[in-house]
């Protein structure tokens, strides 16, 4: 109130110079409303507390419940606070929760409101704002912040046969199983004689007491761990319907991650290269193989937060050669093609280890490295988010070096993402 | 009215309609919720501006009524607050009926033309039916006596009443409605405004019916004790409707966004405003708001007081010197404060027809201005806290600049000097109670006397002083019986001398026996026949010399 120190300059002259007590009364009267009426706010916005309450983990479709705190810790009433609870507008409508209330001394209060998680993603919730003044209104307001919080929705989990996958693992197709994966000193257990089955495997005390003939099952000796490798480069997915495919390979990750480590309980790992909203920027995400059901978990917080990127051609770090000469480094913000990429990832797995690359395009480089990485030992597997299409030459040349592809395209399941 | 949230920083934009006309708007959107009760819309808003105009209005009545002494004022006040409350009430019918503004034209000025004659029949209210009759007829005669000066004046004051209170009531109801006054100064600032300015009026109208201005000029107006009830009456119910206008502002900003508010919040507001507003009048009130010492008097007797404190500390200070020099020189002690009598506190500045404790009050009007020039640096210091770009642009102004520099030294000064004084303090202190110790070792020693171990050493020692001034010094690396040997050596007519008191010395210094006087005594005789000896030796060593000086010239 601009008006009222002005005022209150004139009054002080006006009594001073007069001697008029009332004068000195209403200065006194005004003073004391404006000073006693900031001190009031200034009290309040100090001993106002307040707290949010809620599971900051969903899964697509569930609904997350809120709870508000505010609590006043003062022996003063707090006439007025407006509330302002800044959410996103994916997980409610309108985006935000705002409450004037009053609050006695040490009364707290509570509201609640749901957040329906209909879409994976990373979402900021707050910040929480409250606003209060005094109450006539001549002093500005006050206006205090609490700190934002996060919440993550998992992206989909579907059966792998609803995405049209094979539900045997790894998904590249490994030969018979050999000793080379096996070792004979560790037995794990005992299974029926199968035909085919070598006579060093019968075990043949045990057999003797079962009245049948049993083999031996040997720890295998080295991890038939997975590493998923995802694509999430813009360009790599067809412009008419880049989210819902890129959404879909997301969930396509995430599916046979939950597979492998659920229905398997074998190792698998993620690598990817996203924009990170944690740190708005363009990052590798990068997941060693583990088999816990806490790592599946990690796995997909990693997949809620991952975004699509669009990497300007100039941007791009050099691709590598046919034979993966010169190892390409991504920088800050560059991200690396998906063939270097894939190539880089590899140096850290075990030899024999599958890796199941999950995109939205092919070419001719991408092959090249996937047969690279196969005559390094690994096992490879390439699932494509797009529609059927006749086989081309690519594609034949992949099948032709008996390189296992699979195609995840189904309308109904895209009508959910 | 749409809404559009930047969801990236969670703050709200409100995004404001093309439509400019607001007659249109009014059409098409439901009207705000309303906010208050009919009651207080009705009857409670209209009576508290008619009061408000009503003390305004009083104090003009009060100036009229000391200026002349043909009218008493009471139509001065009694029509503006009529004339406010019909005002205010016609706002409403106004903004309720007619939207064309030839209608509320034509309707306003039949209302005025109607209160014209309400108030010249009222001007004759304290006549008798004859003196009416005779003014009626003297009409026809002189048309110009129907508009005499009391009534014009009294008329005058009422129009403005009524603009005031019409103004008053669209600032209130638009207060509510944030879309009334997009674009241009906000209702709330307006009444704001308005509120301060009948303030402001009320003040200088009581002011100039109470006070001489020759007196003020002079510097010799008395002070006025006498409450001026209506300008407090002003001051509460104002700032009683303040805190409405804030709450009807509020409430209607959160209606129109469809904010949850907690239910009975407009009663919460009342009752909270006016238990604030009665601590605050309490506290108002308790203060004083008298004084006997003017600012330049209390600013004179401050530095009296500081000059009177400095000359008791010098004293204070000077005391033990004089003590101790008194001691040292073996005067009896005479007292100090004596001879340098404490200056006489005799505040000047106090006036000589103050009655009661001259001391409270001095207290009463430094109190009295500390509150008041605490509150306005307050109140500045706040103000321009609150807004950082005002104070910038303050700040680059030079005369500012200077000001504030001189003001940061001297508070530098302040803090720097109260910072020395308060490490200064207890070092003096201590040195002082060091001093005071020295001193009464000092006097136990001599009043006991040397003591006949130390008189031994001194013997000794003094013979070693003798021997150093012969050119025989003993060395830090002999020790006494080595020295005693070397003298021996040099002057043999020091033995036996020599060798009592060297052995006194050591049996004296390294042992724990006791040493009687007549042991001093003994080696007193001892040391006096080395020192002869040593004379002797001294004199016998000069005259060898200048026997050898002659016979070799």
């Amino acid at each position: 109130m601009p008006n009222l120190l002005l005022f209150l300059l004139g009054l002080f002259l006006l009594a001073a110079v007069l001697r008029i007590d009332t004068y000195f009364s209403l200065l006194y009267l005004l003073a004391a409303a404006y000073i006693l009426g900031r001190m009031w706010a200034q009290q309040t916005m100090r001993q106002l507390r307040t707290q949010r309450l809620l599971v900051n983990r969903a899964f697509p479709g569930e609904q997350i419940p809120v709870e508000l705190r505010v609590r006043n810790e003062g022996w003063l009433p707090a006439p007025w606070v407006e509330m302002h609870d800044s959410l996103h507008v994916d997980l409610i409508s309108p985006p935000f929760y705002r409450r004037v209330l009053t609050l006695m001394p040490h009364q707290e209060q509570r509201f609640h409101y749901s957040l329906t998680c209909s879409k994976r993603g990373y979402y900021q919730i707050g910040p929480m704002t409250w606003r209060t003044g005094d109450l006539l209104g001549i002093n500005p307001q006050l206006t205090g912040q609490q700190k934002p919080e996060y919440v993550i929705v998992y992206p989909r989990v579907l059966p792998l046969d609803r995405l049209g996958l094979p539900t045997r693992s790894p998904l590249a197709s490994l030969p018979a199983p050999a000793p080379l994966f096996e070792d004979p000193t560790r037995i794990v257990g005992m299974r029926e004689y199968r035909i085919g089955d070598s006579p060093r495997r019968i075990h043949w005390s045990a057999s003797a007491s079962a009245g049948q003939l049993l083999v031996k099952r040997y720890q295998p000796a080295i991890a038939r761990e997975t590493l998923i490798c995802l694509d999430l480069d813009q360009a790599s997915y067809a412009i008419q319907r880049m989210y819902q495919a890129s959404e879909m390979a997301i969930v396509a990750a995430a599916s046979i991650a939950s597979h492998i480590i659920l229905h398997e309980a074998l190792a698998v790992g993620l690598a990817t290269q996203a924009i990170d909203p944690l740190q708005e920027r363009l990052v590798t995400m990068s997941l060693p193989p583990r088999r816990e059901r806490a790592h599946l978990m990690g796995i997909l917080e990693v997949l809620a937060r991952a975004q699509t990127y669009r990497q300007e051609p100039g941007e791009a770090a050099a691709s590598n050669g046919p034979n993966g000469q010169g190892a390409a480094t991504g920088g800050d913000g560059v991200a690396l093609p998906l063939p270097d990429f894939l190539r880089r990832e590899s140096l850290g797995l075990s030899w024999g280890a599958t890796i199941i690359v999950v995109t939205g395009g092919e070419s001719q480089a991408l092959y090249d490295s996937l047969l690279y990485l196969r005559q390094q030992g690994f096992a490879v597997a390439l699932v494509l988010v797009m529609p059927s299409a006749a086989p081309g030459d690519r594609a034949t040349h992949a099948t032709a070096l008996r390189l296992p592809i699979y195609r995840v395209w189904r309308e109904e399941e895209l009508e959910h993402l | 009215m749409s809404n559009r949230y930047d969801h990236g920083r969670g703050q709200q934009k409100i995004v404001v309609p093309e439509i400019d006309d607001w007659r249109t708007r009014r059409e098409e959107e439901p009207e705000p919720e309303e906010t208050g009760s009919p009651w207080i819309r009705g009857v409670i808003q209209p009576a508290i501006v008619a009061i408000l105009v009503g003390c305004v209005a009083w104090s003009v009545a009060e100036l009229v009524a000391n200026l002349t002494t043909a009218t008493t004022g009471t139509l001065f006040w009694v029509v503006p607050v009529i004339m406010a409350a019909v005002g205010f009430r016609t706002q409403r019918i106004v903004q309720k009926r007619f939207l064309a503004s030839s209608d509320s034209m034509r309707f306003r000025i039949v209302e005025l033309l109607a209160l014209f004659l309400v108030v010249k029949w009222a001007s004759y209210f304290d006549n008798t039916p004859g003196e009416i009759l005779a003014a009626i007829r003297g009409w026809g005669a002189e048309p110009l006596s129907f508009f005499d000066g009391e009534t014009m004046i009294a008329y005058l004051l009422g129009v403005l009443g009524w603009l005031v209170a019409g103004a008053t009531a669209r600032d209130l109801d638009a207060v509510k409605d944030p879309t009334m006054y997009l674009g241009e100064q906000g209702p709330h600032s307006r009444l704001a405004s308005r509120y301060f300015a009948g303030a402001a009026a009320l003040l200088v109208f009581s002011a100039l019916s109470r006070v001489n201005l020759r007196s003020v000029i002079e510097g010799a107006n008395p002070r006025i004790e006498m409450p001026i009830v209506n300008a407090l009456i002003y001051f509460l119910l104002g700032m009683v409707m303040l805190g409405q206008i804030q709450f009807a502002r509020l409430a209607g900003i959160w209606a129109r966004e469809k904010v949850k508010v907690t239910q009975s919040l407009g009663a919460t507001w009342l009752r909270f405003s006016l238990l604030f507003l009665a601590l605050v009048a309490l506290v108002a009130f308790l203060l004083p708001t008298n004084y006997t010492l003017g600012l330049l008097d209390l600013v004179a007797l401050l530095l009296m007081v500081i000059s009177y404190i400095a000359t008791l500390l010098y004293l204070l200070l000077l005391w033990p010197i004089v003590a101790l020099l008194s001691l040292l020189m073996g005067r009896p002690q005479t007292a100090p404060m004596a001879s340098a009598p404490l200056p006489e506190f005799t505040p000047e500045v106090l006036p000589a027809a103050t009655n009661g404790n001259p001391l409270w009050a001095i207290l009463r009007s430094v109190l009295f201005w500390a509150v008041l020039l605490g509150v306005m640096i307050y109140v500045v210091r706040s103000y321009f806290r609150d807004r950082p770009a005002l104070l910038a642009s303050v700040r680059r102004f030079a005369p500012w600049r200077w000001l504030e520099t001189a003001l940061d030294a001297v508070w530098r000064w302040i803090t720097g000097l109260g910072r020395k004084v308060g490490e200064a303090v207890p070092a003096l202190v201590q040195r002082l109670r060091s001093l005071r110790r020295s001193v009464a070792t000092a006097r136990r020693e001599r009043s006991r006397g040397p003591d006949p171990r130390e008189q031994v050493l001194y013997h000794y020692l003094t013979t070693l002083d003798r021997a150093r001034e012969e050119g025989i010094p003993r060395r830090e690396t002999e020790t006494p019986r080595e020295y005693r040997s070397k003298l021996d050596h040099r002057v043999p007519e020091t033995e036996p001398a020599m060798g009592e008191l060297t052995e006194a010395f050591i049996e004296a210094r390294y042992s724990t026996h006791p040493v009687t006087p007549e042991d001093v005594a003994e080696q007193e005789a001892h040391a006096a026949s080395v020192r002869r000896a040593l004379e002797q030796h001294a004199a016998a060593q000069e005259a060898e010399q200048r026997r050898t000086g002659k016979e070799n010239r």
